[in-house]
């Protein structure tokens, strides 16, 4: 039956139009909501357990309320000045030195002419990447061990007449474990930004030749705006990730020497909250650490739009 | 005719009564007539087992479920045991019975309500009753009750933890010099270096080899130290790190690392790194436990070296600073110092108790630690069998005369060992450490008639006055509340960090300097709270001992 003329057809809120439009998509994402909801919304309740005496075995609500006690206990704890110092200058050089060594590999590898050389370099480049922290760890120490490869290398060569403790010694543990972290990550992190240079139009390349510009005036006022998105989103969420500064690696490489510049927050936190079964103590600092990275990546985010235009949100 | 009636009926009830009772086996066990399930875990991190093993144990629960009739299931984890525990009370997982939960998991489970009451299943336990005596009141709470029994009691106090390690050959070499000092020890392993300082492929050797960040709390038994703490007159304790006899230690280790000749390795060496350079003979001598000469030395040389002598082995020495009263290396905590929990899922308490019990006999004891009586299949030649002891049909027993011979002459092979299923220990609840009452045998195979081995005897007589009843010290009978065992991690954190920055030192000023930050440390990790708890705990454990 047709609406009385002159009658005001209902607007249906635009979710619910987008929902009647593109059903079947809606359809396809359900699966994923429901994963999402069950695994990474669900457990958030277990947040309570940072505000409360919990005793494995007691349900959260059975169990005594202490309020920001954990919390207070972190901070104001001896350990917590250089748990935050370690995080800070890994998670640090990691930002700084890690973040910009795969976009300045990708220009180089954009430059290579020889596409074989090209591929076969970008392929070994990324290999590190599919191995596992304990086998990278083993990797390393056979490496550097007193009596590792490096070492015989260098006291045959004359070059030393001992050999170097470099896995016992802690001043250069954050160096080393920058390096390990890009060659680790290196080739993998390269993908994207390189991905993003091959959507450069042609046409802007050939442009700039005529204007006068070399290889390295391309990159810079061609390659490099084209990349700034990129570069910006990845940042934003880097941020995010300030107080994480590894986890296996430390466990794997670092000894007790070097624990003193190696043990980070989640270090702390799994071995108390953890292996001692403080679940209300690692529970505090794991919350801690998600909400200062939350505020960080919408500060960030909030200033990147402001500056540039370019925010994840 | 009423009288004959009733006789018969009375003795036909007594013929139905006897073959309703459980029957006896061999071992003297009463066979129940329902499989009694013994579902636990085994709270042993980094649980890890060989071939010949992992058929040791299912030849074990086969034997068990034949012979017994009781039904093993067993959880173990190849991870963090106590991280394993924890998680499974978290979720409600846990099983009947929990073997070597630490204090504090323990005191979750008591606190919680979830470790059954044991007293009166105790009263039915003779033989757990004979072997701990009158240790049972140090597991009472204030109301008497017993919720939970040690995994491990009692002890061979003639058998060291620790000890120091020089090889043998090489001491006669020099001339068998006297070691009745760490310098003499010192003084005896330079010279030795000073005639072989490679090996004889050519490789460098290292005087002295440590792992487990050097062990302060064990080897200041050396200084006359006990555990890692001094006993004042006062009956209060002092941590090792503010002690003069501490640093004493830690001076002799740092001029050992000075002269170069210490594996550099010394301090993050874990005992697999030290034991491959041992076994590759790049280290002089060791410090650790009495067994690592043996099982990183010449139970390894007398299979790879084809001119193996017998002489090549390490041998175990004794000495004690010239200050010291004593040398407490080896501290025995005949207490305990992890738990056997029966819990609250467990529904058939009595049954488990008993066999709890029975594995505490003497028939007991062998079976879940030697392992199956009489012939058993070979894992190295399945046509074959071995033996490590018998028992007969009429319940008596002994020692199998081969098997005990080749562990006298030490040929005995350890590999092969595992397929009687008693030497992993997971069938165990809860384990006697002592001698049977004929004052010879015990739980370990190869702890048996030291005196017809010369190098069991030269151990023996060197650790001789190296070991000490350690309970009072040890036994963690008060409860630790939240700030204790924070504390209790964090100085064990702090002193792992840095104790070997202090051996580490190049200069004296560096040395003093690491110690001074080593005391800083510790002091901001919480010792005072942790100390003033073990104080507390040891003057309790001697009230209670005293009673």
């Amino acid at each position: 039956m047709n609406a009385p003329a002159g009658a005001i057809r209902k607007k249906r809120h635009p979710f619910l139009q987008s929902l009647v439009k593109q059903r079947e998509m809606w359809l396809l994402c359900v699966p994923i909501i429901v994963w999402v909801a069950v695994f990474c919304y669900y457990p958030m309740y277990g947040l309570l357990m940072a505000f409360v005496d919990y005793v494995p075995g007691r349900e959260i609500w059975e169990c005594d309320f202490v309020g920001l006690k954990y919390f207070a206990r972190f901070i104001t704890g001896n350990d917590f000045p250089r748990l935050l110092r370690n995080t800070l200058a890994m998670s640090g050089l990691s930002l700084t030195v890690g973040f910009v060594c795969p976009i300045l590999f990708a220009f180089m590898l954009n430059e290579l002419g020889n596409l074989k050389i090209k591929k076969f370099v970008q392929t070994a480049s990324y290999l590190p990447h599919f191995i596992s922290w304990v086998v990278a760890g083993a990797m390393v120490t056979q490496l550097l061990a007193t009596d590792g490869v490096l070492n015989d290398l260098l006291l045959a060569t004359g070059l030393i007449d001992e050999p170097i403790s470099y896995l016992q010694k802690g001043e250069w543990y954050w160096g080393l474990y920058t390096v390990i972290n890009i060659w680790k990550g290196l080739g993998w992190s390269t993908i994207i930004y390189l991905s993003a240079m091959s959507g450069v139009d042609e046409e802007l390349y050939q442009a700039g030749v005529i204007d006068g510009l070399g290889r390295l005036g391309l990159a810079r006022h061609i390659t490099l705006p084209t990349l700034v998105p990129t570069i910006v989103l990845l940042w934003i969420m880097n941020v995010g990730n300030i107080l994480t500064a590894g986890f296996d690696q430390h466990l794997i490489i670092g000894n007790t020497i070097t624990q003193r510049y190696w043990d980070v927050i989640d270090t702390y936190s799994y071995r108390y909250g953890v292996q001692q079964g403080y679940y209300s103590m690692g529970t505090a600092v794991s919350f801690m650490k998600a909400l200062v990275g939350f505020v960080l990546v919408l500060v960030t985010n909030f200033i990147a739009r402001r500056a540039s235009d370019v925010a994840l949100f | 005719m009423l009288k004959k009636a009733l006789a018969l009926v009375m003795a036909l009830s007594l013929a139905l009564g006897a073959a309703a009772m459980a029957e006896e086996n061999a071992f003297g066990w009463n066979v129940p007539e329902e499989t009694l399930r013994i579902y636990s875990f085994y709270n042993s991190s980094n649980f890890a087992t060989g071939e010949e093993q992992d058929l040791g144990i299912e030849n074990m629960k086969a034997y068990m479920l034949e012979n017994f009739n009781v039904e093993y299931e067993i959880i173990t984890t190849d991870g963090d045991a106590d991280e394993q525990l924890n998680l499974m009370l978290a979720s409600d997982t846990y099983p009947d019975i929990i073997v070597g939960a630490s204090t504090i998991n323990r005191q979750k489970f008591v606190d919680q309500g979830r470790a059954v009451d044991l007293t009166d299943y105790i009263a039915n336990c003779p033989n757990l009753q004979h072997r701990m005596g009158d240790m049972l009141g140090l597991y009472a709470d204030e109301d008497g009750r017993i919720y939970y029994l040690p995994t491990s009691f009692s002890n061979l106090m003639d058998l060291p933890d620790y000890s120091a390690h020089i090889r043998y050959d090489e001491w006669t070499e020099i001339g068998s010099p006297e070691i009745n000092t760490p310098e003499d020890w010192y003084n005896a392993i330079m010279a030795i270096y000073e005639l072989h300082p490679t090996t004889d492929e050519g490789e460098q050797r290292y005087t002295l080899g440590l792992y487990d960040q050097g062990m302060p709390e064990y080897l200041g038994g050396y200084w006359g130290l006990q555990q890692g703490w001094k006993v004042n007159d006062d009956n209060t304790l002092t941590y090792w790190t503010h002690t003069d006899e501490g640093k004493k230690m830690a001076a002799f280790f740092n001029s050992w690392w000075r002269t170069g000749t210490m594996d550099p390795d010394s301090m993050t060496n874990a005992w697999d790194d030290l034991r491959t350079k041992i076994s590759q003979e790049r280290v002089i001598a060791m410090i650790g436990g009495w067994w690592i000469g043996y099982n990183a030395g010449h139970e390894i040389w007398s299979l790879t070296d084809e001119d193996w002598y017998e002489e090549k082995r390490f041998i175990q020495v004794g000495f004690k600073d010239e200050d010291a009263e004593n040398a407490y290396v080896t501290m025995k905590n005949n207490a305990g110092g992890s738990w056997t929990i029966i819990t609250d899922k467990c529904e058939n308490v009595e049954g488990v108790m008993q066999w709890l019990d029975f594995t505490l006999s003497d028939k007991g004891i062998a079976l879940v630690n030697w392992g199956i009586p009489n012939e058993v299949q070979s894992y190295k030649n399945p046509d074959e069998t071995v033996c490590i002891w018998e028992l007969n049909d009429d319940g008596t027993w002994k020692f199998n005369d081969t098997a005990k011979q080749e562990l006298i002459d030490e040929v005995w092979d350890y590999n092969e060992e595992g397929v009687f299923g008693g030497n992993t220990g997971i069938f165990k609840l809860t384990s006697y450490q002592g001698r049977f009452d004929d004052g010879v045998h015990c739980l370990w195979a190869n702890q048996m008639w030291y005196s017809e081995n010369k190098w069991k005897g030269i151990m023996f007589e060197n650790m001789d006055g190296t070991i000490f009843d350690g309970t009072a010290l040890l036994y963690e009978s008060l409860e630790m509340d939240e700030d204790v065992t924070f504390a209790k991690t964090a100085v064990a954190d702090a002193w792992k960090q840095y104790y070997p920055l202090v051996i580490m030192a190049d200069t004296d000023d560096a040395f003093e300097a690491a110690w001074a930050d080593l005391q800083m440390a510790v002091e901001s990790a919480g010792l005072e709270t942790y100390a003033q708890y073990r104080t507390e705990n040891y003057q309790h454990n001697l009230e209670l001992m005293a009673e």
